[in-house]
C-alpha cells in the first residue's frame, strides 16, 4: 500500500514537469506571430496560433495544477522518470503544434504529424508546399527545427523554470556535462546554440540571401534540421559563398556542444584529439576523393564543381542535416550506397544532430584495435584504454563499450525493420534504405520516393523512425517499460 | 558557488548531493568509483575518479578555480596532505576539513584558513551540552 501511494505520487510529479514543459511548447507555439510585425498581411492566420498554442498552454497547466495539488515536496528525478516526462512531453508538443498544419493549409492528420515530427526531431522531411505555404508556416517550421535541436527538456532545465534534476537531462539524449551543474550546463548550451543561429543569420545576409530566408536558414541549418523556404533547398541559390556558410554552420551544428566548449575556451590541441573530430575528419579525407573519383566524375566533369558538389552533399549527410545542392535521385548506386553509410553514421553526441553518432562509432573501431593489439601483447601486460571526450581523457571500460554495441546493434536492427516495410510497399532496396536511413538518422534528404501521395503505411513508417531516431530508443523503451509495470502494479493493488 | 569535495564516503556523498541541489557547482574526487554510487540520482556536478594526494587530479578537479574545498576522506594523513597541497600549491581560499582523531586538530591550529570539523569532538559537544542544560537526573 504504502509503495502504491509512493507510486503514485511520483506519477503527480511526472505531470507537474511534464505540464511545464508542454506550457513552453504552447509558448513557443505563439512565437511565429512575432514575424506578424513584418508581414502584417498574413494576419488573418493569427488566430489558428492562438487556438493551438492557447489550446497547449491550457493542457499544460492543467497537468501542473493537477500534478502540483499533491506534491509533498522536491524530490529528485531518476533517469526512467525522466524518460515519460520527455516522452510526454515531446508526444504532447507534436500533437499541437501540428494544429496550424491542418486549419492553415488543410492537410490530413497524418500529414500533419509527419510534418512537425520532421520538423522537432530535426529530420527536415517535408510535405509541404514551400512555394504556396504563407510565410508563418515557413517560420514556424524552422522555429520548431531550432527548439527541437536543442530538446525540450534541455530548454526547460536551462530557463528559470522550476525545472531541475539529471535524469530528465539524460532522458533528452544529453549525457555530457559541460559545467559541474546541470542547470548552468544547459544555459551555456543555449548560450552558445543561440550565438552560433544569430551569427548564422548575419553570415547568410552578407552572403546574399533575402533577410527572411536567412533567419530560416540559420536555424534550420545549427539545429541541423534542413527544412528550407525553397523547393529545391540551398541549391536554389547556386552561390558558393552560401554553400560555404551552409557548410560551417552544419560542421558547428554537428559537433557535441562539450566540445564547443573546449574549442571556446582555446584549448585547440585537445579539440583536434577529441574522437569524434578525428573521426570526421578521416571520414571527409577518405570519402570525399572516393565519391569524386570512382563514381561522380562522370556526372560533373569539372573537377571543381565535383568538388563543391560532392563535399557539400557528404557533410550534409554526415551532419544530418538534409539541405542539399543537387538532386540524388540521378546518383549512381555507388554514390547513394556511401551516402546510405554516412547517414547510419550521422553527428556528434551531445549535438544536434542524429545518426548511430560518431563517437559511437569511433570506439567501436578502437576497441577492434585495442582486441587485435591485446592479442599480441605479452601474457600479463596490463593496459588501459582511453579516449578524449569533451576536455578529458576518458578510460573505456568494457561495460561502456558492450552498451554502445547494443544500441548499434538496436538501431541497425530498426533500420532492417524499417527498409523491410519500406521493400513490402514494391519501392527498391536502394530507394528503401535511402530514404528510411535518412529519416531514422534524422538527416532529411530525400531519393524523391517520398510524396504527398506516398501511402500512408509509408508516412507513419517514417514518422516513428524520425521519432525512435531522436530519443534514442532505449528511453522510449525505459520509459514504456516503467509505465507498464507500475500501471500492473497500481491496477493489482 | 564552485566547491571541491575530496572522499565521496558517506560523509563526501551526502554532502555533494545536497550542495549541488542548492544550486552549486560540485567536483567530487574519490580514489574507489564504487563510492560514486553513493551520490543521490540528482547530483550533476562532475564525478573524477583518482587519488587526491596526486597534484595532476587535483588539477583535473580544477581545483585552482574552487571558491571552497571540502577534504573528507576518513583518513587524517591524506586530510592533511590534500589540505596542505590546496593551501599551499593551488591557494584555495577557504579549505574546511574534516578529522578523525581529536587530537590531530592540533596540528591545523596555527594555520591560516582551515576550518576544522571533527566529528567526534562534535559528538562530545553535543553530548555534554545537553548534559548540562538537563542536568543531572
Amino acid at each position: 500500500m504504502k509503495y502504491k501511494n509512493l507510486l503514485i505520487s511520483r506519477y503527480f510529479l511526472i505531470s507537474k514537469y511534464t505540464g511545464i514543459i508542454i506550457i513552453f511548447a504552447g509558448a513557443a507555439i505563439l512565437s511565429p506571430l512575432l514575424f506578424l510585425l513584418a508581414f502584417p498581411e498574413e494576419s488573418s492566420l493569427a488566430p489558428h496560433f492562438l487556438l493551438a498554442g492557447g489550446l497547449s498552454i491550457l493542457a499544460g497547466l492543467v497537468l501542473f495544477t493537477y500534478g502540483s495539488r499533491h506534491q509533498e515536496e522536491d524530490v529528485e528525478l531518476s533517469l526512467n522518470e525522466g524518460s515519460i516526462i520527455v516522452i510526454f512531453s515531446w508526444l504532447g508538443a507534436i500533437f499541437f503544434s501540428a494544429v496550424p498544419f491542418i486549419t492553415i493549409l488543410d492537410m490530413s492528420w497524418s500529414h500533419s504529424i509527419f510534418e512537425v515530427v520532421s520538423g522537432w526531431t530535426t529530420t527536415g522531411l517535408s510535405l509541404v508546399d514551400v512555394t504556396t505555404a504563407p510565410k508563418l508556416i515557413l517560420i514556424w517550421r524552422s522555429i520548431m527545427q531550432f527548439f527541437g535541436g536543442a530538446g525540450l527538456a534541455v530548454i526547460a532545465l536551462s530557463s528559470l523554470l522550476p525545472v531541475h534534476g539529471m535524469g530528465l537531462y539524460m532522458a533528452e539524449a544529453r549525457s555530457d556535462k559541460l559545467l559541474p551543474h546541470v542547470k548552468r550546463s544547459t544555459m551555456l548550451i543555449m548560450k552558445i546554440y543561440t550565438f552560433y543561429t544569430a551569427a548564422g543569420i548575419i553570415l547568410y545576409y552578407f552572403a546574399g540571401m533575402p533577410l527572411f530566408d536567412s533567419i530560416n536558414h540559420s536555424m534550420a541549418a545549427i539545429s541541423t534540421g534542413g527544412f528550407s523556404t525553397q523547393p529545391d533547398s540551398i541549391g536554389h541559390y547556386n552561390s558558393l559563398s552560401i554553400e560555404v556558410v551552409t557548410i560551417v554552420l552544419m560542421l558547428l551544428g554537428t559537433i557535441n556542444f562539450a566540445t564547443h566548449y573546449t574549442l571556446l575556451k582555446g584549448k585547440v590541441k585537445t579539440f583536434f584529439k577529441n574522437a569524434e573530430i578525428r573521426l570526421m575528419i578521416t571520414l571527409f579525407i577518405f570519402l570525399t576523393p572516393i565519391l569524386m573519383f570512382f563514381s561522380l566524375n562522370s556526372l560533373y566533369p569539372m573537377l571543381s564543381e565535383n568538388f563543391r558538389i560532392t563535399f557539400f552533399q557528404i557533410i550534409t549527410a554526415l551532419s544530418t542535416t538534409g539541405f542539399s545542392t543537387i538532386s540524388f535521385a540521378g546518383w549512381p548506386i555507388f554514390a547513394n550506397f556511401i551516402i546510405i553509410l554516412i547517414m547510419l553514421v550521422g553527428g556528434g553526441t551531445g549535438s544536434t544532430a542524429g545518426g548511430i553518432k560518431q563517437y559511437r562509432i569511433y570506439l567501436i573501431f578502437k576497441s577492434i584495435y585495442w582486441e587485435i593489439k591485446e592479442q599480441f601483447l605479452p601474457r600479463r601486460s596490463v593496459s588501459s584504454n582511453y579516449l578524449w571526450r569533451g576536455e578529458n581523457k576518458f578510460y573505456v571500460k568494457d561495460q561502456h563499450v558492450k552498451d554502445v554495441a547494443n544500441y548499434i546493434l538496436l538501431y541497425l536492427f530498426t533500420f532492417f525493420a524499417g527498409v523491410a516495410v519500406h521493400t513490402a510497399y514494391g519501392y527498391s532496396l536502394l530507394d528503401s534504405m535511402f530514404e528510411f536511413g535518412s529519416a531514422l538518422g534524422t538527416v532529411g534528404i530525400s531519393i524523391g520516393l517520398l510524396s504527398p501521395e506516398a501511402p500512408l503505411g509509408i508516412i507513419w513508417t517514417q514518422t516513428i523512425g524520425m521519432f525512435l531516431g531522436r530519443l534514442e530508443f532505449f528511453i522510449i523503451l525505459y520509459a514504456g517499460i516503467k509505465l507498464f509495470k507500475d500501471g500492473v502494479y497500481i491496477s493489482k493493488h | 558557488m564552485f566547491i571541491v569535495i575530496v572522499g565521496c564516503g558517506r560523509t563526501g556523498s551526502l554532502l555533494a548531493g545536497k550542495l549541488s541541489r542548492s544550486g552549486n557547482e560540485v567536483v567530487v574526487i574519490e580514489q574507489n568509483p564504487d563510492s560514486f554510487a553513493l551520490l543521490p540520482v540528482d547530483f550533476s556536478g562532475f564525478e573524477i575518479e583518482g587519488d587526491a594526494a596526486e597534484s595532476d587530479v587535483l588539477i583535473e578537479g580544477k581545483i585552482e578555480s574552487a571558491d571552497l574545498l571540502i577534504v573528507s576522506t576518513g583518513n587524517d594523513q591524506i586530510n592533511y596532505l590534500v589540505s596542505q597541497m590546496a593551501r599551499v600549491n593551488f591557494d584555495v581560499p577557504r579549505i574546511m576539513v574534516r578529522t578523525i582523531d581529536p587530537s590531530v586538530e592540533k596540528m591545523y591550529e596555527k594555520e591560516e584558513r582551515f576550518e576544522i570539523f571533527s566529528q567526534i569532538s562534535l559528538l562530545a559537544e553535543n553530548m555534554i551540552n545537553k548534559i548540562e542544560r538537563e542536568g543531572m537526573r
